[in-house]
């Protein structure tokens, strides 16, 4: 472990802000691990592809989930959430550590930016990317059975999270200076995302069936196939010199 | 004048030794470093770019170390590979490229302008990354390089998908810069460094094996470069083949220290002959 050599920078020129601390915190918890930020740099760092990949497999997921959804179990239904969560990152970790995305990523990391705050948007950006095409899924699954007061919510949240999403958008283009603001608004997204998720519990009570089941164990195969690739990946960008090991 | 000291840098590859006990200093004005495959110049860039940190020894600017965020507002650093944001336009890649180095928002507009113009790609200004060719893509990652007028300007093989023109509108600006900033110039090019670099370094198997102005390197090879009509066949022992030339008429440029033939012209060295006689020699 390099913590101690790594010597982590504070720039006598640059204004010690909350936010400046909690990111210092993020790198120097990131260092202490043996891939520092790049790992999460990898996975967050090129948002863009990442949401295409993943609007694809929510498209497929979608398409396939609205066939079969008139009778889900709970608990398998919260399975499936959950390798959702877990496949759709990886996969687009495995896209992103192409040759050409780490291109990408290996000049940002020579910018004298605030790394782990830009990366730390940037989950928000996708997580919230994430949770409204989710909605949008549970919205026209449960449009298909009956109207109730929690879609009308959900619905609301959406609206909500899209406009925190081109907020955040906006702040990695412009660079956020305003700390206490940033702050604030991933307070506020983070508190979208959490009421996102229990709507969507709620609402996926009522399901289940057996299929769904082997759907969940089809989803956990994948997503432990793409740990392993992911890994692998990391692994040949560690022996290329693009991540401190 | 800045300084930029590389003091004992060693650093490893899992096995493999990638630099040995390197040090230099370094002040305004462009340093080129050559080096054949794997000798060690991505390296050197990757460690003053602040992407790996050595394994032994201290990189200084200043007298403090370069691992800061303050350093990297100083850098400009163009890889040899590199990627950008197709679906970004030209200024506004590089107004997030400024942003991201901290230029001050009131200079970024005349700052791309001046760039754009520097590199002779102020007509794309509004055009997608994608769209552009190599050779004007090469000129982007130039640009983003300087966008904040760099103190540190690291440049692996910029000139790579220039065109002749473009190529010497590059060096010239380069020139201008070297007059307030430190430039590391890694080329194949030879001909490129020895235009404009005013030191060289030559790197061999992870080390410095020399190291001069681009004259003292020159003039170190005076009265050992010849050209000879014909082929290689009756060249000496410790002859370095430089060029072989089969048309119009078969010539040999060569470099020797033996005792001169009346078929030998003696021709001026320049640095492909330094290169060549370094890298012949083991």
């Amino acid at each position: 472990m390099k913590f101690e050599a790594l010597n982590i920078p504070i720039d006598p020129l640059q204004k010690q802000t909350t936010l400046d601390g909690l990111t210092s915190a993020i790198d120097q918890f990131q260092i202490t691990t043996s891939i520092k930020l790049d790992l999460v740099s990898v996975i967050l760092n090129q948002a863009r592809y990442l949401n295409h990949l993943t609007y694809g497999m929510y498209v497929l997921v979608l398409i396939i989930e609205s066939m079969i959804a008139t009778s889900a179990g709970k608990i398998e239904m919260m399975i499936y959430l959950g390798m959702a969560c877990t496949v759709f990152p990886l996969f687009a970790a495995i896209e992103c550590t192409d040759a050409k995305r780490v291109d990408l990523i290996v000049l940002h990391k020579t910018y004298p930016f605030d790394y782990g705050l830009l990366l730390s948007i940037r989950f928000l950006y996708l997580t919230l990317l994430n949770s409204v095409v989710l909605l949008i899924y549970i919205l026209m699954v449960n449009t298909m059975r009956h109207f109730i007061l929690i879609d009308a919510l959900s619905a609301i949240t959406l609206i909500f999270s899209m406009l925190t999403l081109s907020a955040s958008n906006l702040l990695i283009g412009l660079k956020i200076k305003n700390g206490p603001l940033s702050v604030l608004i991933s307070f506020m997204v983070n508190a979208i995302v959490q009421f996102s998720l229990i709507s969507l519990l709620t609402m996926i009570q009522t399901m289940h069936g057996m299929i769904q089941i082997l759907w969940c164990l089809g989803w956990i195969g994948l997503a432990i196939v793409c740990m392993g690739l992911t890994l692998f990946k990391i692994r040949r960008g560690i022996h290329h010199g693009y991540f401190s090991a | 004048m800045d300084t930029l000291v590389l003091d004992g840098i060693k650093k490893c590859y899992g096995q493999t030794i990638a630099l040995d006990g390197f040090s230099a200093t370094l002040t305004h004005g462009i340093c080129g470093v050559l080096g054949e495959n794997g000798a060690g110049k991505s390296t050197v860039l990757n460690l003053l770019s602040t992407l790996i940190q050595p394994d032994q020894g201290m990189i200084l600017y200043n007298g403090s170390t370069i691992y800061t965020r303050y350093y990297q507002s100083l850098l400009g650093y163009l890889p040899q590979h590199f990627g950008v944001y197709g679906h970004m336009k030209l200024q506004d890649y590089l107004r997030y490229v400024a942003a991201l180095k901290n230029v001050d928002g009131s200079t970024i507009d005349p700052m791309i302008q001046t760039t754009l113009n520097d590199l002779d790609l102020l007509p794309y200004a509004d055009s997608k990354l994608k769209t552009l060719s190599g050779g004007m893509r090469q000129r982007v990652g130039i640009a983003q390089a300087l966008i904040n007028s760099p103190k540190v300007l690291l440049l692996d093989e910029p000139t790579v998908g220039l065109d002749p023109r473009q190529r010497i509108r590059f060096k010239t600006l380069l020139s201008r810069l070297a007059n307030h900033c430190i430039v590391i110039l890694s080329s194949h090019i030879v001909s490129d460094i020895e235009d404009i670099a005013d030191t060289v370094w030559l790197l061999k198997k992870g080390k410095l094996c020399c190291e001069g102005t681009v004259e003292s390197l020159i003039k170190s090879l005076d009265g050992t470069v010849y050209v000879k009509d014909g082929d290689t066949m009756d060249l000496p022992l410790d002859a370095t083949i430089v060029n072989i030339r089969l048309k119009p008429i078969p010539m040999v440029r060569f470099i020797s220290n033996a005792l001169v033939q009346p078929s030998w012209r003696m021709v001026r060295p320049d640095l492909n002959d330094v290169y060549m006689r370094v890298y012949d020699v083991d």
